[in-house]
């Protein structure tokens, strides 16, 4: 609803909103938050909260495919990429399910440690491209649609469906909205948690490829404050921060809503610092508003 | 041990005899409070006198808790009138079953929480402390007032939460369920506090379901049913068992004098589907019982005493530490609830809100939950399958409103635990352990619970039914076993029970007590 008003109001008051080309900047721009606010949405839905360790989790993944690609080849390279961030959070949902840790603070400790060793390895320099069939794919068009921009959808269709057509979807729902009660009735609870932090891990990882495919290069830095607009996303969206309610249309709808702002005050020609103030300001009404609109209608 | 000028006031009055017709410390009339469509009271009225000591009576959901909220100012009535007597004092105030002080806080803090004193920016800790003092002395608690409260027994915690309602010098002091967490001789000791405390001249409303602490302690009795004022007696005037026919209503009554033909009837046939051999786990020991398909066991005790921990692990959410449990055939190493489910066992726990329903979600989704692994192909969700078996639980157990996509947290105590019942009912399970299912719920919802419990057995499923309610548990179960120290220590079958012997049971609350 919100973001109606925001694209009609948009469109009527801003020069050269209402152009496909810039619809298609919009969208490539909001892509990349958009593939981990995927992972993200599974895991607020299942009542972990948030995953702090996307920044270096995409990092990770924007690394190790770029540097793994001249010994082993692209596809396997991604490959490993992913299967690495995956098992980064899996680690996350063991450590919490295991220790019963605070979502929060287990993966704040992982993004900080990880940080560390990426550092160690990297020495914060930038790792460079290498293969041209890469960065090929990250910045071709499939009838006019940037690559980011098919991911994160192919990326939200598959979360969407999942979390509506499937059992353990339904499972994840009911998990975060009463951890106890689903527990009581047999649902695999921490198992379901595992897996809504492997899988955060893979799209952040996934992000790290398709960021590191489009810009060809990469160093530790690459994946930070994505956390922060990720949570953004969700929350915009309406997802429930509390766990137990929500969905992946809701995250990309938040996405694109986050991600239309920012174009407006671009083509309005503000400069950066105004931008961020716009965003938290609109960031914290559209929270407020949600709310307001349920309370009215419970 | 009270306020002297308080004592003098009342003196003046002259009406402590208790029989003579005093000044009214509170009065209640025509009082209705509905919720949604649901009423929960109806034309309801009261008086207390002062000094009398009276007791409001009432089963679960006959509308006790609405009424307690009004006197207390926490709910507006939809119509009626209350008024309290005298000027300066500050109406009902209710000391709850749920203590409500903080337990890291000192015994002063919390007396003076409401109205910490100040100097300047800073707390007055001298004008703090000779006010705890004060209100220390006046229920004759002698601790030290700095201590942390958790340092405190239950019996000392309670006396301080009425320490702190007498501050307020209340025209009537509400006391809601107070010795729930009592044992015997510091109900005993409160008892006494509560008289004097009457003698000087405070009405007392005491609200209990123990028909033997009320007979013990109080003048008269207000009995609610349904939300309607059933009797309005004094207590010399009539016996138990009419307050337990005016608390239960002749339908649960006759049900429990003559059960439905299905319970009680049960003849063993074959080998018992439950075979439970010397179980030991967390909070209780050594408990051995067969249980026969088709049979309804009762399990009682008081609070603590073991049944409740071996429901829930049979439900697998609490541990077992050595002994055999065999479903059938199949030994069952029971640790978790996926186990226990797997093996035929469903759990009601006695906590609705907190273990059984995903308050936010929708009913049919809470409906459908456990048996979604049976709607579905290949784990994906068939959704027409899905909603045709959430729209026949909510069909069978007469689920009101009967909206799949309403929020079942919106829904009444009474629907929700149908809710529970059903989700569980339509897995079919071998075994059924209830813990409490009718606690808090209106009498129509038990009413559909027990004929969901019977249909149950005679379908030939085993239920295993831990109540806190001896009328429950007479009119379903073919056996009642005695859980008491966390064990079973006793089992009583129908036929050794004559109708005195029930109505015994009813009345004093404990059957084993014989």
């Amino acid at each position: 609803m919100a973001l109606l008003i925001l694209l009609v109001v948009a469109a009527l008051a801003v020069d050269r909103f209402a152009t496909l080309s810039n619809a298609m900047a919009i969208l490539r721009a909001g892509s990349f938050t958009g593939i981990v606010a995927v992972g993200m949405t599974l895991v607020i839905i299942r009542g972990y909260y948030a995953d702090l360790s996307v920044p270096a989790v995409i990092a990770v993944g924007a690394l190790t495919s770029l540097a793994m690609m001249p010994a082993i080849g692209v596809l396997p390279a991604v490959a490993v990429a992913l299967l690495v961030s995956t098992l980064i959070g899996l680690l996350n949902g063991v450590i919490i399910a295991v220790a019963s840790g605070n979502p929060i603070i287990v993966t704040l400790g992982t993004q900080i440690l990880l940080s560390g060793v990426i550092v160690a390895i990297t020495q914060g320099a930038f790792v460079y491209g290498t293969s041209e069939t890469f960065a090929d794919i990250g910045s071709a068009k499939v009838l006019g649609v940037p690559t980011p921009i098919l991911a994160f959808l192919v990326v939200a269709g598959i979360g969407q469906a999942w979390l509506s057509l499937t059992t353990s979807g339904r499972f994840f729902i009911a998990a975060g909205a009463n951890q106890r009660a689903a527990t009581a009735m047999g649902l695999p609870t921490r198992r379901l948690g595992m897996v809504a932090m492997a899988v955060c891990g893979l799209t952040a990882g996934f992000a790290g490829v398709v960021l590191a495919a489009f810009t060809d290069q990469a160093n530790v830095a690459i994946g930070s404050g994505y956390e922060f607009s990720a949570i953004a996303a969700v929350a915009v969206g309406g997802t429930s921060l509390f766990g137990g309610a929500g969905s992946i249309w809701r995250t990309v709808v938040g996405v694109v809503f986050v991600a239309t702002i920012d174009n407006v005050l671009v083509l309005l020609g503000l400069p950066f610092e105004a931008r961020l103030l716009a965003t938290g300001i609109v960031i914290i009404v559209a929270v407020v508003f949600d709310a307001l609109l349920r309370r009215s209608t419970r | 041990m009270i306020v002297p000028d308080r004592r003098e006031s009342v003196d003046s009055r002259g009406s402590l005899d208790g029989n003579s017709a005093g000044s009214f410390a509170l009065t209640v009339s025509g009082v209705s409070k509905a919720f949604g469509a649901t009423k929960a009271l109806s034309d309801v009225s009261l008086t207390v006198r002062v000094g009398e000591i009276r007791a409001l009576l009432g089963e679960n959901g006959a509308g006790k808790s609405t009424l307690i909220k009004i006197l207390t100012g926490l709910v507006d009535s939809d119509s009626g009138v209350l008024s309290t007597a005298g000027d300066s004092s500050s109406g009902v105030v209710a000391v709850h079953q749920e203590l409500t002080l903080v337990p890291t806080l000192s015994v002063e803090e919390n007396l003076a929480l409401r109205k910490l004193p100040r100097r300047g920016i800073f707390i007055d800790k001298g004008a703090m402390r000779s006010r705890a003092v004060v209100a220390l002395q006046q229920v004759e608690l002698d601790v030290d007032p700095s201590l942390p409260l958790e340092r405190l027994g239950l019996a000392e915690r309670q006396l301080v939460e009425i320490a702190r309602a007498l501050q307020e010098q209340p025209s009537v002091l509400l006391l809601d369920e107070p010795t729930s967490s009592l044992n015997s001789s510091e109900a005993r000791m409160l008892f006494r506090f509560v008289r004097g405390l009457a003698a000087s001249g405070t009405a007392v409303l005491f609200v209990s379901h123990r028909l033997d602490e009320v007979y013990d302690l109080c003048q008269s009795a207000t009995v609610l049913r349904d939300g309607r004022v059933i009797g309005d007696v004094e207590l010399a005037d009539t016996n138990p068992e009419a307050l337990t026919r005016m608390m239960i209503g002749d339908r649960l009554l006759q049900e429990t004098l003559e059960p439905p033909v299905a319970a009680g009837q049960h003849v063993r046939a074959g080998e018992p589907v439950l075979r439970c051999q010397a179980l030991s786990g967390e909070g209780f020991t050594g408990v051995s019982i067969d249980v026969w398909p088709g049979e309804v066991v009762g399990v009682m005790g008081l609070v603590g005493a073991g049944q409740s921990a071996f429901a829930r692990a049979l439900g697998g959410l609490q541990r077992t530490y050595v002994g055999d449990l065999h479903i059938g055939s199949a030994a069952v190493q029971s640790n978790s609830p996926a186990r226990s489910i797997a093996a035929g066992i469903a759990y009601v726990p006695s906590d609705r809100a907190l273990e059984g329903l995903c308050l936010d979600l929708s009913t049919g989704t809470n409906a459908i939950l456990p048996s979604l692994q049976s709607t579905s192909r290949l784990g994906l969700v068939e959704r027409s399958k899905t909603r045709h078996w959430a729209e026949a639980i909510i069909r069978e157990f007469d689920v009101r409103p009967p909206e799949p996509s309403k929020r079942v947290g919106d829904l009444s105590g009474g629907n929700q635990q149908k809710v529970v019942l059903g989700k569980w009912m339509a897995t079919q399970p071998t075994v059924t352990v209830l813990d409490d299912p009718t606690r808090g719920v209106d009498v129509g919802a038990k009413l559909a619970i027990h004929d969901a419990i019977r249909s149950r057995a005679g379908q030939g499923g085993a239920v295993i039914l831990v109540s806190s309610d001896v009328t429950e548990l007479l009119s379903l179960a073919d056996r009642i076993v005695i859980f008491r120290g966390g064990t079973m220590c006793g089992a009583l079958t129908r036929d050794t029970w004559s109708h005195e012997h029930l109505l015994d049971a009813l009345t004093q609350g404990d059957p084993a007590d014989d």
